[in-house]
């Protein structure tokens, strides 16, 4: 197993480096589009490179490198693709987060003060909710049609995940 | 393989223990229900990996790590990442406008949304912002921000955090 963890942190890692290039480089309408594209070659690199490279990598202890073949790829790639998924959600979290959005506003703003218009103006509800909706466009979670916007058939399926995760935990809007 | 079956095993400890909590708990810091229930869960995690036997009774040879600390250490960074998973997932659908939205828009799929109507699902009241008005009072609280006579003021731990924050913002590519 311990194969597969290095050679799937390795990859995670240079993607992320690329990634944080990328989004430097370009502003992406939809950034999580823009990962997935990214990152779908890490998956069939992650197979190749687990199978061209020896059990111990050169580096491990015969202990260490024992893993049945089958197992260790599977495993590897199981945590190839939790590690790219919370790469994505720390993402969100910066990104997305409109408490981490208010105080960068404030850290920026003259003397860290603001009055709540001007709060409004740098995190009112238009600026999220205009953002927002283009964000679901860009996924095509969403499309516009004549200033309306409706759920596409990915969007009714991640809205049924949500709707299944608030009925289990009974989170309270 | 053994560490990976006893973490979906505590994963779905978790997910049981979260929402029957969350369903009697009344305050407003669920993220201690959900750090709390993930404690539990880690902890029914190591119980079961030290007192049930390597092939778990019935797993062959074909699909067991030889090395039991890898093993474990591989079935708890699985829990661990899930765990974030379902934790960032929920409160982005407890408290994202994104998925609140995008929920909304299911709801009356046939009908659609305009922006003016998405904006009246974040209003209470004539004008109030909800989004704001849930979040000012925690960063209050969390001792980040101090209100005075209409004006809101950074604290020395808010600036911190907030003079973080740009940076990272800045690393991902954010232009404000």
């Amino acid at each position: 197993m311990l194969k597969g963890w290095i050679l799937s942190s390795s990859l995670v890692l240079v993607w992320a480096v690329v990634q944080l290039l990328l989004l430097q480089a370009r502003r992406p309408r939809s950034a999580l589009s823009m990962m997935l594209a990214s990152f779908s070659p890490a998956v069939p690199a992650y197979v190749v490179a687990y199978v061209v490279t020896p059990p111990s990598l050169g580096i491990l202890p015969p202990g260490l490198s024992a893993t049945p073949p089958l197992l260790g790829i599977l495993d590897g790639a199981l945590i190839l693709v939790l590690l790219f998924a919370t790469c994505v959600l720390f993402y969100s979290h910066f990104h997305n987060s409109i408490t981490l959005r208010l105080l960068a506003a404030f850290e920026r703003a003259p003397r860290n003060s603001m009055t709540l218009p001007q709060i409004e103006a740098v995190s009112g509800l238009r600026v999220l909710v205009t953002e927002r909706l283009d964000v679901l466009q860009g996924t095509r979670l969403v499309f516009a049609d004549r200033g309306r916007y409706y759920p596409t058939a990915s969007g009714r399926l991640a809205a049924g995940a949500g709707r299944l995760v608030r009925s289990v935990m009974k989170l309270r809007p | 393989m053994k560490g990976l079956i006893l973490s979906a095993v505590s994963i779905g400890f978790f997910v049981t223990a979260c929402g029957a909590i969350l369903r009697l708990y009344r305050g407003d810091k669920e993220y201690r229900v959900f750090l709390g229930s993930f404690g539990s869960a880690l902890i029914l995690y190591a119980v079961l990996f030290g007192a049930l036997p390597r092939d778990l009774g019935f797993l062959p040879a074909a699909v067991m790590e030889p090395a039991a600390v890898v093993d474990f250490a591989n079935g708890a960074l699985a829990l661990a990442m899930i765990f974030h998973g379902l934790w960032a997932f929920s409160y982005m659908v407890w408290t994202g406008p994104t998925m609140r939205l995008l929920m909304e828009m299911s709801r009356h799929r046939g009908r659609g949304m305009s922006e003016d109507e998405a904006l009246l699902h974040f209003r209470s009241g004539d004008r109030e912002n909800t989004l704001l008005r849930r979040r000012l009072p925690k960063l209050m609280s969390g001792g980040y921000l101090t209100e005075e006579d209409g004006v809101y003021r950074l604290l020395a731990r808010g600036r911190a955090v907030g003079r973080l924050l740009i940076r990272v913002r800045q690393a991902i590519g954010d232009r404000e």
